[in-house]
C-alpha cells in the first residue's frame, strides 16, 4: 500500500514536469500550428542558463527562464516567422524546427560536452509523510507547477493580450479582422510557451544537472501528453502531462521496468487509434465537425 | 478533426525524420568481396592502429579517457623513436555507441586506413563489429568490453580488461561471505554489459546460497529511478546491487536516499566515474565497488604523467588502453605488423608490466586480471580489498 501511495506521488512530481513542458508547447502548437520541435532545444538551452548561473541558486531559475523566452523568440523571428510570410507548409516548419533542435544539441556539445553536468550534487533533505518519505524539493515543484498553471490561466482569461491569444487559436482569420496583429501576437505566445520550458528546464535540471541531449526525450513527452490531453484544450495538456508521469511510474507495480516505455508509447497509439480527439478534446472536435 | 490529422501526420513524419537524423551518416559498401589483407605485403610508413571509440553522445565520457590513454601511449612510444624506427599512428572514428556505425567505421579502418588493428569499444558495437573481424581476419583488440564469454564470439578478439563476470563474483562473493547479507536487489542500466553483470551476480549470488529478490532495469540517459526503487525496496533486500555504466548510477543512489531507502548499496566499476560522482553527492559514502585498477605500485609515473599532458586523472580505461597500445607496440616489434604477426605477439607476451598491473593473455586471448574492492570514505575512492 505504502508502494503504491509512494509511486503515485512520485507519479505527479515526475508529471508536473512533463505538465509544464506540455503547457507550453500546447501554447504554441495550438496558436501558430507549428510543431515545435525546438521547443527540446529551448528547454536544453535553459538548463544550461541555469548551468552557467549556478553560483546564484536557488535564483538560477531567473536566467533559466530569460535564456528561454529569449530562445523561444529568436526561433519564432528568425526561422518561423519567414517561413510563415512564405507560406510554407507544415512540413516545413517541421524540418525547420528539427534542424534548429540539432544546431542547438551540438553547439552545446561543443562548448560543454557530452557528459551530464551538475548544479549542485548529492540528495535533497527529505520529510516522512507517514509511511513515504519526499524530498522537499519535490514537493516544491508540484507547488511550482500549480502556481505556473494557474498564472498562465489567468493571463490567458483576465489580460487582453491572453484573451487575443485565445482567439488567435480559435480563429486566426477572424483576429486580423478585430485590428489584432497576429504575427506580434505569435510572438507573445512563444515567449510565452518558452519561458514555461525555461521553467520546467530549471525545475529539472536543479534536481538532475543538464546534458546536450535532455531536450529531445521530454520532447516528445510532452507533444505525447498533449495528444492524450486532446489538441485544441489546454488543460488536457497539463491532465495529459500528470497521467504520463502516473503512467510511467505506475506501471511499475505489475509489469517489470522494461515496458516503462513501452507503455508510453503503446497509449499513444491506443488513443489514436480509438480516440483520436484524446481524451478531454471531444468538445472541440463537436464544435469543428 | 482535419487539425489533428495534421498534427498525426507530421508527428509521424517527424517520428522518420528523427530515425534518420539519429541514423549513422556512413553506411558500408555492399561490396565486402575478398577485402585484401590488412597490412598487405608493403611495408607502410607509419604503423596505423584503428580506434573504435564514442567520442559523441552517451559514451563520449569514456571515449575521452580511451583515446586520452591510447594517445599517451603513442606518444610517448613515438618520442622514444617509435617502432622499428617507424612512428605509431592512431587513427580515431567516432562509433557513436551505435553498431551500424560501428560496422561502417571498422571496415573503413581495414579498407581505407589498412590498419590490421582496431581497437573495439563498448559492448554492443563491438559485438556488431567482430563478424568483420573475422571476415577480414584482422585483430580486434578490446580494452574496454566487459561483456562475459567474449573470446568465443570471434578468433581474433582479444581483452586487456576485467570483465563483467569477474566482477560480479567477486562482488557476491563479498556481500554474501563478508557482508553475511543474503536477500539482495539489482538495479541495471538496460544494456548489454549491464544486463550481463547483473545476470552473472545472481547465477553467483544464488549459486553461494544468497537471494536476489527484485530485479529491474531502466533505459540508458534515465533520469527518474525512483519507480524501479519503490518497486524493490516492497520485495524487503537487505541491499541493492548497482550496475550500470553512466549518471544513472549516481541519480539511484541520490534517489535511493531521499526516499528514505536506506539500505547499502554496492556497485561496479563505473561507480567512480565523474558524473556518478557528482550526482551521488554524499550519498555515496560507503558504497563498495568492484573495478580492474591502476596498480598502486608501477601506475604512480603513468599517472602524473597523464595528469600533466591532460589535467585530469586517469581512470582505469584510460590505463587498460595505455598497457594496450604499449602491448600492440611490443608484439609489432617482435613479429611484424601483420594482423597475424600482431596475434602471434600478443599471445607471446607473459607478465608484461602494465600501469593496471602485470598482464599475460591465457588460451582465450583474455588478460588475467586482479579485481579490487573500493570504498567511498569522506567522498574519495578508497581502496578496500583486492579478489583474485
Amino acid at each position: 500500500m505504502d508502494t503504491l501511495a509512494a509511486l503515485v506521488l512520485n507519479g505527479f512530481i515526475t508529471g508536473a514536469i512533463y505538465a509544464v513542458m506540455a503547457l507550453g508547447f500546447a501554447l504554441i502548437y495550438n496558436t501558430t500550428r507549428v510543431f515545435h520541435i525546438a521547443h527540446g532545444a529551448v528547454f536544453t538551452l535553459a538548463g544550461y542558463g541555469a548551468f552557467l548561473a549556478r553560483a546564484l541558486l536557488p535564483l538560477a531559475w531567473v536566467p533559466a527562464v530569460v535564456f528561454a523566452t529569449i530562445a523561444g523568440i529568436l526561433i519564432e523571428v528568425l526561422v518561423y516567422a519567414p517561413i510563415r510570410r512564405r507560406s510554407g507548409s507544415l512540413e516545413t516548419y517541421f524540418i525547420a524546427s528539427l534542424g534548429v533542435y540539432f544546431i542547438v544539441q551540438n553547439a552545446l556539445q561543443l562548448v560543454f560536452g557530452t557528459e551530464a553536468r551538475q548544479l549542485r550534487s548529492g540528495p535533497f533533505e527529505s520529510v516522512s509523510l507517514g509511511v513515504i518519505s519526499v524530498s522537499y524539493y519535490h514537493l516544491l515543484v508540484l507547488l511550482v507547477a500549480v502556481v505556473a498553471f494557474t498564472l498562465v490561466q489567468l493571463v490567458l482569461t483576465h489580460t487582453r493580450t491572453g484573451k487575443a491569444i485565445r482567439a488567435l487559436a480559435d480563429n486566426p482569420g477572424l483576429t486580423a479582422a478585430l485590428g489584432i496583429d497576429p504575427d506580434r501576437l505569435q510572438v507573445v505566445v512563444f515567449a510565452l510557451g518558452s519561458a514555461l520550458a525555461g521553467l520546467g528546464a530549471y525545475l529539472l535540471a536543479f534536481d538532475l544537472g543538464v546534458r546536450p541531449d535532455m531536450g529531445l526525450q521530454i520532447l516528445l513527452i510532452a507533444a505525447i501528453s498533449v495528444i492524450l490531453g486532446g489538441v485544441g484544450y489546454l488543460p488536457g495538456a497539463i491532465i495529459g502531462g500528470f497521467l504520463l508521469g502516473l503512467l510511467q511510474s505506475l506501471v511499475l507495480l505489475p509489469l517489470s521496468s522494461v515496458w516503462q516505455n513501452v507503455v508510453t508509447f503503446a497509449v499513444l497509439i491506443l488513443v489514436l487509434l480509438f480516440r483520436p480527439q484524446g481524451l478531454f478534446g471531444g468538445r472541440l472536435v463537436t464544435r469543428r465537425a | 478533426m482535419a487539425r489533428f490529422m495534421q498534427l498525426a501526420a507530421v508527428l509521424a513524419s517527424g517520428l522518420v525524420a528523427l530515425t534518420l537524423a539519429c541514423a549513422p551518416q556512413a553506411s558500408p559498401t555492399a561490396s565486402p568481396a575478398a577485402p585484401a589483407p590488412a597490412g598487405g605485403s608493403r611495408e607502410p610508413d607509419v604503423y596505423k592502429i584503428g580506434a573504435s571509440f564514442p567520442m559523441t553522445g552517451p559514451g563520449a565520457t569514456f571515449g575521452t579517457f580511451f583515446s586520452q590513454g591510447s594517445l599517451l601511449a603513442i606518444e610517448e612510444i613515438n618520442a622514444a623513436g617509435g617502432v622499428k624506427g617507424k612512428q605509431l599512428e592512431l587513427v580515431i572514428e567516432d562509433n557513436k555507441v551505435d553498431p551500424a556505425t560501428g560496422v561502417a567505421i571498422y571496415r573503413k579502418l581495414v579498407e581505407v586506413d589498412k590498419v590490421p588493428i582496431v581497437l573495439i569499444t563498448f559492448t554492443n558495437v563491438g559485438l556488431a563489429q567482430l563478424p568483420i573481424a573475422d571476415e577480414t581476419r584482422t585483430v580486434a583488440f578490446t580494452a574496454a568490453m566487459i561483456t562475459p564469454g567474449l573470446s568465443e564470439k570471434s578468433e581474433w578478439i582479444f581483452r586487456n580488461t576485467v570483465g563483467a563476470d569477474l566482477e560480479s563474483q567477486a562482488m557476491a562473493k563479498y556481500i554474501y561471505n563478508e557482508r553475511g547479507l543474503r536477500r539482495i536487489a539489482t538495479i541495471f542500466q538496460n544494456q548489454d554489459a549491464a544486463l550481463a553483470g547483473a545476470q552473472e551476480f545472481k547465477r553467483a549470488f544464488e549459486q553461494l546460497g544468497g537471494r536476489v529478490v527484485a530485479e529491474e532495469s531502466y533505459d540508458i540517459g534515465a533520469v527518474d529511478l525512483r519507480p524501479q526503487l519503490l518497486k524493490v525496496r516492497s520485495a524487503n533486500p537487505e541491499g541493492i546491487y548497482n550496475v550500470g555504466r553512466d549518471a544513472s548510477m549516481g541519480y539511484l543512489v541520490k534517489q535511493a536516499a531521499e526516499i528514505g531507502f536506506r539500505v547499502p548499496q554496492f556497485a561496479n566499476t563505473s561507480l567512480e566515474l565523474p558524473d556518478v560522482i557528482n550526482a551521488a553527492g554524499e550519498a555515496i559514502e560507503g558504497i563498495v565497488y568492484t573495478t580492474g585498477a591502476l596498480d598502486p605500485e608501477t601506475s604512480r609515473d603513468f599517472v602524473s604523467r597523464y595528469r600533466q599532458r591532460w589535467g585530469t586523472d586517469p581512470e582505469v580505461f584510460a590505463g587498460n588502453h595505455y598497457d594496450a597500445i604499449r602491448m600492440i607496440a611490443k608484439a609489432i616489434e617482435t613479429n611484424g605488423y601483420t594482423a597475424e604477426g600482431i596475434r602471434a605477439g600478443l599471445l607471446a607476451i607473459k607478465d608484461f608490466p602494465g600501469v593496471t598491473g602485470k598482464t599475460s593473455f591465457d588460451g582465450k586471448r583474455e588478460a588475467t586480471k586482479t579485481v579490487i574492492l573500493k570504498i567511498f570514505r569522506n567522498g574519495q575512492p578508497t581502496f578496500l580489498k583486492s579478489v583474485d
